[in-house]
């Protein structure tokens, strides 16, 4: 599953949809196709203004992977209350998160305070932990969450669809993150 | 809790879903329906997937049931 970015002025023109087949014959510019026609027009163009470039093609990012965490579909969303994943003990270096390429959906718990998808809890320094190439979906909290943390990283992943800040840094106390190629939309 | 490793991740499908309400019995500071790590390692590692997003080639339009992207 896909989700493509809105590139009108409106948040909500961002679709998701299933991929049916990827047509691969160029290599370099693979076709994704899919059944359900695009609601929405999504713009795609580099457009130059004098020495000026900027990129304004729509961005695509894919949501799912083989190991899925998530809230039971039975119960999260209809009471915006998903699954969690917490990390905290006291101490740096005391706790270790590494999670790479898996699919969160159904996560965080709307309007409790602390209840976020995958929240990072006055630790200290974690130089060993990450959050590496997820996709995540239908969030009903914050995404991530570093909370009294140095040196985490969270890289290249794709959140679609979460209430309220999607990487949030709670104190703004917090130094020596690296926060870098997400796509949030 | 480990699934998969960053040097072997899990290639196999895996869903690891969980219950639980707001009024539902909780832990202090971990709160419930939660995987909660505490002096502990958590390894959650699924098959590579470059790019995770990009960018699209050319623009689509309304009723478009293709994209083409640019890598």
């Amino acid at each position: 599953m896909i989700a493509i970015a809105t590139t009108s002025f409106d948040p909500r023109g961002s679709e998701k949809r299933t991929i049916t087949s990827v047509d691969k014959t160029d290599v370099n510019s693979p076709i994704i196709k899919f059944a359900e026609p695009l609601i929405n027009k999504h713009f795609a163009q580099i457009q130059t203004f004098g020495s000026d470039t900027i990129d304004t093609r729509a961005e695509v990012g894919l949501l799912t992977r083989n190991v899925v965490f998530r809230g039971d579909p039975e119960t999260s969303l209809k009471n915006t209350y998903g699954a969690t994943i917490f990390i905290h003990s006291a101490g740096d270096d005391s706790v270790v998160a590494r999670l790479s390429y898996i699919e969160l959906t159904d996560v965080g718990q709307k309007s409790q305070l602390g209840r976020y998808a995958v929240h990072f809890h006055m630790i200290g320094a974690i130089h060993k932990s990450y959050v590496k190439g997820l996709g995540l979906h239908q969030g009903f909290n914050r995404a991530f969450t570093i909370h009294g943390n140095s040196h985490l990283r969270i890289l290249n992943n794709f959140v679609y669809d979460v209430f309220g800040h999607t990487v949030f840094i709670e104190d703004a106390a917090e130094t020596k993150n690296y926060i870098e190629g997400n796509l949030i939309m | 809790m480990e699934v998969g490793t960053e040097e072997a991740p899990y290639t196999s499908k895996i869903t690891i879903t969980l219950h639980g309400q707001i009024e539902d019995p909780y832990l202090p500071i971990y709160g419930n329906k939660v995987l909660g790590v505490r002096h502990a390692t958590l390894d959650m590692h699924g098959v590579k997937r470059e790019p995770v997003w990009t960018t699209m080639k050319e623009t689509a339009d309304v009723g478009a049931t293709q994209i083409t992207l640019s890598e």
